[in-house]
């Protein structure tokens, strides 16, 4: 069989990082050997680091295929076997090869176990070392008193620990974008601190990499990579996965980063929170620097010890913001409620904004926009607007990426990337908007590398280049609601809605007192109108009248011609007479008077007083009014009264030329949406009229029919005037061959 | 000769007392009756003409809408005076108000006439009450 080496060719070529296949490189870094075994009783050796060859003094056809056995002594085997059968691999073990001492760890991938020898055995971690270790931990968190100072301590612990020439604590955002949150360093090395990197910095396939393997290590930049051997089983190349190993060769781009920024040796601690990558511990040294097993287990508790007081210090920083806002809400508060028009004071909206710590705010009552500090144009919000509401199902929207989502935003992204905007009552109308910059104008700007270093321009990977293509990245995008913040903002609107409201209530209320009081001087000026009616208008046409009767009388002196234009005069004038009086009996129906109080009114006795008016109508049309069995209602009589006379009239009035008028009045007992009615019936066999002016019929001055018929147009709109007055209602219903009109009195139980 | 019957007619509107004037002359001319007609512009004149002619009225036309004395005034007058009490008193008025029409009655008013549209209906409303009060034919 041929031995043949797995090294990933294509790791050589690829210009970007996300496809590098990472945990299969196919080789280890030249700082220990790697031997990959099967699971068989005799644990035959399947890979092997070409290394194996001058340190095992054998040629690799040898060594693979073959019991491990074969290559260990009788002691190391025995202590290998007892390792691999209880799965020792968070321990090592030492073992003795051609009188090298070297440190062994295992791990098992897919029923392979893969061994890996690094010389420089370091003893062991003792207990003492491990519990002063913790000591010092508790003392530092205790002290602490913020998440960053934790970082600090732990920075420090770790660079002490490793004799690192730097060590940063790197913290992620929500995009995987990083800053460097805390450093240790060397006094004369330029510090780091505040410093971001883009999300492509560590790759996607790296995250998942350095979830899985908590440490990695690059003991120097400038190593050959050793390729793995295996036998070529005439099936091809199997990749042996190396995610676990602590050897394994690392990226090439990874590599030519670090010779860019003349880093030597890296050490790197995954943090990880909620199964999340919240960071890394990274160690930098500007010399090649290897660390042995134990002092790597010493610098990985430290990265346990962080992420064990992660999310305890991020709910208290989240909680001290909680009571910061919280005081400046209620302070607010205070001023809002002291303010007559909250929104006219420039340092209350001034303070809106602050709430949730934005940049500026717009606020927006009955769909007047009040701004305040840094936000886009009217226009640009009033362009916004729709589009936030239609984006707030739940009355609410929040975004730190607004041009993403809405492309007019691109233009103004520097001021508004951040959005948190909530509906305040009426949609349309009332709500209010946060508004916070682009990330990139709010950094600390400390945090420049451009500022001060000196990079050679023509390196490919550089940390300025990062912290560019970082800008590029982040454009547009503004930092992260936080919780307490959100809530906060949330709070606020809540409370401002309730002040709209109450704002809103106050307006109505004065707008009810001013129609209040307009309707007093409406009524005034009718009552007005009452006496103008009465002596200044029927007056003049009374004696047009009367003159008129008296040329018409003394008729030989005055021509046909004239007595025919007095005579038209005349019936104009009285027409004109009678409108007045019907205008007047229904403009009195709107004043209501103390003498005209509710009765117990009998409807047969007013029908029968009433249809003695129309004695002289019915003998010369011999038409007939059928009454039958009318209920009593509570009432006012005299109202009661012109309500039928203004029936019976319409009927006598739109009488069928050649019938003999017959009115039919009805009652009934019905129930409408639970309320009880005396239901009248007033039908007739008249001209009728077509049902869809049923509504129409009953407004003023609404005629439906031509000159021939008599009527002022105001008769039915008493009618319904009464009705009103009566908490009842009148219905009307017409065909060709009559009109109806249903009256509806409701019945009023009587009090016990 | 009959005995005169002094009818007063009150009233401040010109074209009422000329339209009422030539009604009562129409009826006058018909009749068999001594009628005379005395007119007056408000109560306080009409009171005046009383004491001036040394007169009393038969039958008095009182229109409710005057200036210095109106037609109420006037005919609470006439009831608390103790020559006047018991004289018909007729009010004429354009007035179709049944707050109007009662407070006459109430007052003591014998009748009340809505001013008629029609000079023939004026002619027959005055012919009524002479005949009503006064037994003229």
């Amino acid at each position: 069989m041929r031995v043949v080496d797995i090294v990933n060719k294509e790791n050589q070529s690829i210009e970007s990082c996300d496809q590098e296949p990472i945990h299969i490189p196919g080789a280890i870094q030249p700082h220990g050997f790697l031997i990959t075994v099967d699971s068989s009783p005799q644990h035959r050796v399947r890979y092997c680091s070409a290394n194996c060859m001058d340190i095992l003094n054998r040629k690799a056809i040898s060594i693979l295929g073959k019991p491990v056995c074969d290559i260990l002594s009788a002691d190391d085997c025995t202590r290998l076997e007892y390792y691999l059968t209880n799965e020792l691999f968070d321990t090592s073990f030492a073992c003795t090869i051609t009188g090298a001492e070297f440190n062994v760890t295992a791990h098992k991938v897919n029923d392979l176990y893969t061994l890996e020898f690094e010389q420089y055995p370091d003893g062991s971690l003792t207990v003492t070392d491990q519990f002063n270790q913790t000591k010092r931990f508790v003392r530092n968190i205790q002290q602490a008193e913020s998440l960053q100072e934790v970082c600090q301590s732990i920075a420090d612990e770790t660079r002490s620990i490793t004799g690192y020439d730097r060590v940063m604590i790197y913290r992620f955002d929500k995009d995987y974008n990083g800053e460097v949150f805390a450093e240790s360093k060397r006094d004369d090395i330029q510090s780091f601190l505040g410093h971001h990197y883009p999300h492509t910095d560590i790759p996607v396939q790296a995250r998942e990499l350095y979830l899985k393997n908590l440490l990695r290590i690059i003991v120097d930049v400038h190593y050959m990579p050793v390729p793995v051997l295996t036998l070529d089983n005439g099936a091809g190349t199997q990749q042996l996965d190396m995610s676990h190993a602590i050897l394994r060769s690392v990226s090439p781009l990874h590599i030519e980063y670090l010779k860019n920024m003349g880093v030597g040796a890296t050490l790197t601690i995954s943090l990880i929170e909620n199964k999340k990558l919240w960071g890394l511990i990274a160690c930098h040294h500007y010399a090649p620097k290897q660390v042995p097993f134990y002092t790597r287990l010493a610098a990985q508790l430290q990265g346990h010890f962080l992420t064990s007081q992660i999310s305890v210090r991020e709910s208290a920083a989240e909680n001290e913001l909680a009571g910061i806002l919280d005081v400046r809400l209620d302070r607010l508060l205070k001023s809002i409620a002291k303010s007559d028009n909250f929104l006219a004071q420039p340092d209350i909206l001034h303070r809106i904004a602050d709430i949730p710590n934005a940049n500026g705010v717009a606020v927006i009552r009955n769909g007047i926009i009040a701004l305040s500090r840094s936000t886009p144009t009217l226009e640009q919000i009033k362009e916004l607007l729709p589009w936030l509401i239609s984006q707030s199902a739940d009355g609410s929207y929040s975004t730190d990426a607004l041009s993403q989502h809405f492309h007019p935003a691109l233009a103004y992204g520097r001021i508004a990337s951040g959005i948190l905007y909530h509906n305040l009552g009426n949609t349309d109308k009332d709500g209010i908007i946060w508004f916070r910059s682009e990330m990139d104008a709010t950094i600390n700007w400390a945090g420049n590398p451009t500022k001060g270093d000196s990079e050679d321009p023509g390196a490919r990977l550089t940390p300025r280049k990062s912290f560019e293509l970082w800008q590029e990245k982040v454009k547009n995008l503004s930092i992260d609601w936080k919780t307490p913040e959100r809530n906060a903002a949330a709070k606020l609107a809540h409370l401002l809605q309730g002040q709209f409201y109450s704002m809103y209530l106050k307006e109505e209320e004065k707008r009810y007192i001013q129609l209040t009081n307009s309707l007093k001087k409406a009524n005034e000026e009718l009552a007005n109108i009452n006496w103008i009616g009465t002596h200044d208008l029927k007056e003049p046409l009374r004696k047009i009248q009367i003159f008129a009767s008296r040329i018409l009388r003394s008729g030989n002196e005055a021509s046909p011609t004239i007595l025919d234009f007095v005579g038209r005069m005349q019936k104009s004038a009285t027409r004109m007479q009678q409108l007045i009086t019907d205008l007047l009996e229904y403009s009195k129906l709107n004043i209501s008077s103390p003498n005209e109080a509710f009765k117990q009114v009998n409807l047969n006795d007013v029908v029968q007083d009433v249809a003695r008016q129309f004695e002289t109508d019915m003998e010369e049309t011999k038409a007939s009014i059928k009454v039958l069995n009318l209920p009593t209602v509570k009432g006012i009589p005299f109202q009661l009264a012109q309500l039928f006379v203004n029936l019976i009239d319409n009927s006598f009035k739109f009488a069928k030329k050649d019938n003999i008028p017959e009115i039919e009045i009805k009652a009934a007992d019905v129930t409408i949406e639970n309320i009880h009615y005396n239901k009248v019936t007033v039908s007739d066999n008249g001209i009728g009229f077509s049902n869809a002016h049923n509504e129409k019929i009953f407004d003023v001055f609404q005629r439906l029919h031509s000159d021939d018929f008599q009527g002022t147009g105001i008769g039915l709109a008493i009618c319904k005037k009464v009705m009103e007055n009566h908490l009842g209602k009148i219905v009307a219903i017409g065909s060709t061959n009559g009109a109806t009109f249903e009256l509806y009195f409701p019945v009023i139980k009587k009090e016990s | 000769m009959p005995a005169p019957i002094n009818i007063f007619y009150v009233d401040d509107d010109s074209d009422d007392q000329m339209l009422f004037s030539e009604a009562f002359q129409e009826i006058k001319d018909a009749s068999a009756s001594a009628l005379t007609l005395y007119k007056a512009g408000n109560g306080e004149e009409f009171f005046n003409l009383l004491s001036e002619k040394n007169i009393i009225p038969h039958i008095t036309f009182l229109d409710i809408n005057m200036p210095v004395k109106n037609g109420f005034e006037c005919l609470a007058e006439i009831r608390a005076s103790q020559q006047l009490k018991d004289k018909p008193v007729v009010m004429f008025s354009t007035s179709e108000s049944r707050d109007v029409i009662s407070k006459s009655y109430s007052l003591g008013a014998n009748k009340y006439i809505v001013k008629p549209p029609d000079f023939l209906d004026l002619k027959i409303a005055i012919e009524n009450c002479l005949q009503e009060f006064e037994s003229v034919k």
